[in-house]
């Protein structure tokens, strides 16, 4: 197991956010869905000591976060935040280099270069290496956050609704290049609305409601009308198109 | 086709600042060569050359040796200074408008000097000064371990202590003498004309040890500017502790050569914003960038103070305001691109 948590609680200002999470998890594509304010960015940060969490432990490769500097985190645990703006102007290659601070000690290395470039390359976002990343669509951002993480060179990747403000296309290659990288081998786990990209793609679908884990297993086991009445509120029926779940609302 | 790898625009990229450095490196010498040649006395171009291979004991040779050359060398160093810790403000904090004075350094010396001009004694202005300036830093540092060090809760705190400072200095201007009300307004309008060589040594050094700590941390100032704070951790930065870091360097830096120019304004402003919409918020090249061309900006502002109206000396401050004011909007107008 690359990551198992245990008994995990959080609070905002003795507001419980999390309230005793347990969970173990591989080299597979993790989606985690709920309603708003569930807690699903709130797992997400505490899985990469960007929150501390109230009580509880997670364990990266059997040992305690807590134990570990944020630099060694950093070097296995790569975040991609969902919220871009507010950021500064900056060359999508000069973001994408941020990604190698972990390795950098005070210049960087021919190393350090090549290592973005090549991530990059491999998400066809060469072009734009001199552009403004400012001036990019979000299609296009979010793929620099991503390629910034991937720098990172990290076992596991943990995403905030990386397909929020997408469109379709982008939504779906977006899914598909997170998909890729679980077969090279590297975890990914997402917080994501869409529950159909969600049992399209992920391996396992955490489902969260309150700061607890209601359901957990394959999209299969997890979205089902029941399921989604408890957690959202929701009347849907659960239709199976081509062997992927398609959840659609009752009017 | 040809392509061009990312690699290489970015090393083209990386080049055309280092050479935006250089040539700012060049233009700081030759202004100082310059400026050494001008003032109200009037003293041939070459015989100043000859003088500061010489030595003579005359008047001129007193007058470019110790009130000509300090004055160069002050306006530099105060001006880098400045500018350095100007820079590295507004990144820790990602506002345009910060700079060390916005910690309320500037007030805090201002009191200092005040005290020490109507009850000290002339002598104490400098180490006075000093000591008062490091006060707001520390209650920003209390404040910062109760409250979380983000840059909302800093900027507010130095913005209440600049009120504060500024208003005990009032007063006790308000029951001073007009003698010593007048010497407290010219030492908190900022002036380069106490520069000797005693003053050299320490801010020199004061600049030279804070600048290379200030540049060991240009990395993280990239990172959580570009990536904000929280995704700063996921990338291995702690952004409180480099915020307590920097603030309490760019904040001696400032203290040490405020204590001795007074508060010289706006060149910790304006100088890393001409640099920043030239070559861009990179720190690593921002940072001796905006140090350099703040020097610079400074000795030509004070070159002009100097000679404009001789052989009256205006304030280096006034200057500075009328000059880099217009400049900046200028660069603001013309700008292509958000750079802020």
């Amino acid at each position: 197991m690359r990551i198992r948590i245990r008994e995990l609680e959080f609070e905002y200002n003795s507001i419980p956010a999390l309230k005793g999470i347990s969970i173990d998890i591989g080299e597979e594509f993790v989606a985690i869905v709920g309603p708003n304010g569930s807690g699903k960015t709130t797992l997400l940060k505490c899985m990469c000591k960007i929150l501390k969490p109230k009580k509880g432990v997670v364990m990266l490769n059997g040992r305690d976060i807590n134990d570990l500097s944020q630099m060694e985190i950093a070097k296995r645990i790569g975040y991609v935040p969902q919220n871009v703006s507010g950021t500064f102007p900056a060359k999508v290659f000069e973001v994408v280099l941020t990604g190698r601070r972990p390795y950098i000690g005070w210049k960087c290395s021919r190393k350090d270069l090549e290592k973005a470039s090549e991530v990059l390359r491999v998400l066809g976002l060469e072009e734009l290496a001199m552009r403004d990343f400012d001036t990019l669509s979000g299609g296009q951002q979010q793929k620099v956050l991503i390629a910034r993480a991937l720098a990172q060179e990290v076992e596991i990747l943990l995403l905030d609704e990386p397909t929020a403000n997408l469109d379709l296309k982008h939504q779906l290659e977006v899914m598909e290049l997170l998909k890729s990288l679980t077969r090279k081998g590297v975890t990914v786990i997402t917080a994501i609305h869409d529950l159909n990209l969600a049992s399209m793609f992920a391996d396992r679908i955490v489902m969260m409601r309150d700061g607890e884990i209601f359901a957990i297993g394959t999209p299969k086991d997890v979205v089902t009308s029941d399921n989604v009445r408890a957690v959202y509120g929701v009347e849907v029926r659960v239709l199976e198109v081509d062997g992927n779940r398609i959840v659609v609302p009752l009017a | 086709m040809l392509r061009v790898s990312a690699i290489e625009e970015y090393e083209k990229y990386s080049l055309g600042k280092v050479l935006f450095i250089l040539t700012i490196l060049l233009l700081l010498i030759l202004a100082a060569g310059i400026a050494v040649t001008l003032g109200s006395y009037p003293i041939p171009f070459f015989k100043v050359y000859s003088i500061l291979i010489e030595h003579p004991n005359s008047v001129e040779g007193r007058i470019v040796w110790f009130l000509r050359v300090p004055r160069v060398l002050m306006a530099i160093i105060a001006g880098s200074a400045l500018a350095c810790a100007g820079a590295m403000t507004q990144g820790i904090l990602r506002n345009p408008l910060a700079t060390p004075y916005t910690l309320g350094i500037s007030s805090a010396a201002g009191l200092g000097a005040a005290i020490a001009i109507l009850y000290l004694g002339s002598y104490a202005v400098i180490p006075n000064a000093f000591v008062f300036s490091l006060i707001p830093v520390f209650v920003i540092l209390a404040i910062a371990k109760m409250r979380g060090a983000t840059p909302e809760t800093m900027i507010l705190a130095g913005i209440a202590m600049l009120y504060i400072f500024s208003a005990v200095t009032t007063l006790l201007m308000f029951f001073a003498n007009p003698e010593d009300v007048k010497e407290i307004y010219f030492w908190i309008v900022g002036d380069l004309g106490k520069a000797s060589w005693k003053a050299i040594l320490p801010t020199f050094a004061s600049l030279a040890v804070c600048f290379i700590l200030l540049f060991w941390k240009t990395w993280d100032v990239n990172v959580i500017m570009i990536a904000g704070d929280e995704t700063a951790k996921s990338l291995g930065v702690n952004p409180e502790r480099l915020r307590i870091f920097v603030m309490l360097i760019s904040s001696f830096l400032t203290a040490s050569i405020v204590s001795f120019t007074g508060t010289i304004g706006f060149v910790c402003l304006v100088a890393p914003h001409i640099c920043r919409m030239i070559i861009g918020g990179d720190y690593r090249y921002l940072l001796p960038a905006s140090t350099l061309f703040g020097g610079l900006l400074l000795l030509t502002c004070d070159t002009i103070a100097r000679t404009v109206m001789a052989p009256i000396v205006l304030p280096v401050g006034v200057i500075t305001n009328c000059l880099g004011g217009p400049m900046f909007l200028y660069l603001l107008l013309r700008r292509r691109r958000e750079y802020w």
